[in-house]
């Protein structure tokens, strides 16, 4: 590593931006070894493939780098990159066939008419041991169950729950409101839950 | 147990649908107190509080994906071909 290279380790994404904006190379490349591991995950959220993860990393990468003169420091950088991230992620994702999916908005209530009593109320799971829900069985049933959730839904309990951004940065990322993002991650956590319930029913 | 849940002011299905905000801690005093309340009396709501907090735990620990280790320097060997070049460096 250069000594210029590790003088901008230091700076702040905004800084590094600005730098990159002027030329810097070495602060691009700074800001894209910063970035990329999150970007590959979120990109791995919506494209559910390695390979395309990878490719749609590069693609995010390489937009920041041909469009960062149209950054303007009032946003942070790195939503702007989780931006770039899912539009790219989305434009693979239309090329591709798509798969029929559920809507989650007609699954049976959970209780009888006047909402007050559980037609069946959820089991005691909370306080199983780590070890039991570490198990590959029970991973394949969360990919499982989370696969099924349409693609706006997963997508914002992969950025919530998974890569633990906020709702202001998933919304951001995705162009939709915070009320929306919460809209969305309720009821898809409520759907896992319930398919985890029948897991642990078994 | 019908009969006991039925004793509860707040209705199990306004409960559920306030459980996100709860636990962010986003709800206003009134309400989070008459959704304590709820729990306290019912069962099936407090275990609904419980495992939604479990599958949030759950999905992080199987889900998370790791990239592989040579991501970096396949990321970064093509950013260079793609835009140093354009440079004639």
């Amino acid at each position: 590593m250069g000594a210029a290279k590790a003088v901008v380790l230091q700076s702040t994404d905004v800084e590094l931006v600005a730098a990159a904006q002027k030329g810097d190379y070495d602060a691009f490349e700074v800001l894209v070894e910063r970035h990329q591991d999150r970007v590959y995950r979120l990109a791995y959220g919506f494209v559910q493939s390695a390979s395309d993860a990878e490719d749609v990393t590069q693609e995010t990468f390489l937009s920041v780098f041909t469009h960062l003169a149209t950054f303007r420091a009032s946003s942070a950088p790195a939503s702007w990159i989780h931006r770039i991230t899912a539009n790219h992620a989305l434009m693979r994702l239309r090329a591709r066939r798509r798969r029929p999916v559920m809507s989650i908005e007609d699954r049976p209530s959970a209780w009888n008419d006047d909402g007050k009593v559980w037609i069946v109320p959820p089991g005691d799971w909370a306080q199983t041991p780590d070890d039991a829900l570490l198990s590959r069985e029970l991973g394949q049933r969360i990919e499982s169950a989370v696969d099924k959730l349409p693609e706006s839904y997963r997508v914002v309990l992969l950025m919530r729950d998974v890569e633990g951004l906020s709702s202001e940065e998933v919304a951001s990322a995705l162009g939709v409101t915070i009320a929306t993002v919460k809209n969305r991650l309720h009821r898809s956590r409520l759907f896992v839950r319930d398919e985890l319930e029948g897991y642990f029913r078994l | 147990m019908g009969d006991k849940l039925n004793t509860v002011t707040m209705k199990c299905e306004i409960a559920v649908a306030l459980v996100l905000e709860f636990l962010e801690g986003n709800l206003n005093p009134e309400v989070r107190r008459s959704l304590e309340s709820h729990l306290a009396k019912c069962q099936p709501c407090s275990r609904l509080v419980a495992t939604y907090k479990r599958t949030t735990q759950l999905c992080h620990r199987a889900l998370l994906r790791q990239p592989p280790p040579e991501l970096g320097d396949r990321l970064l060997r093509f950013l260079r071909e793609r835009t140093l070049q354009n440079k004639g460096e």
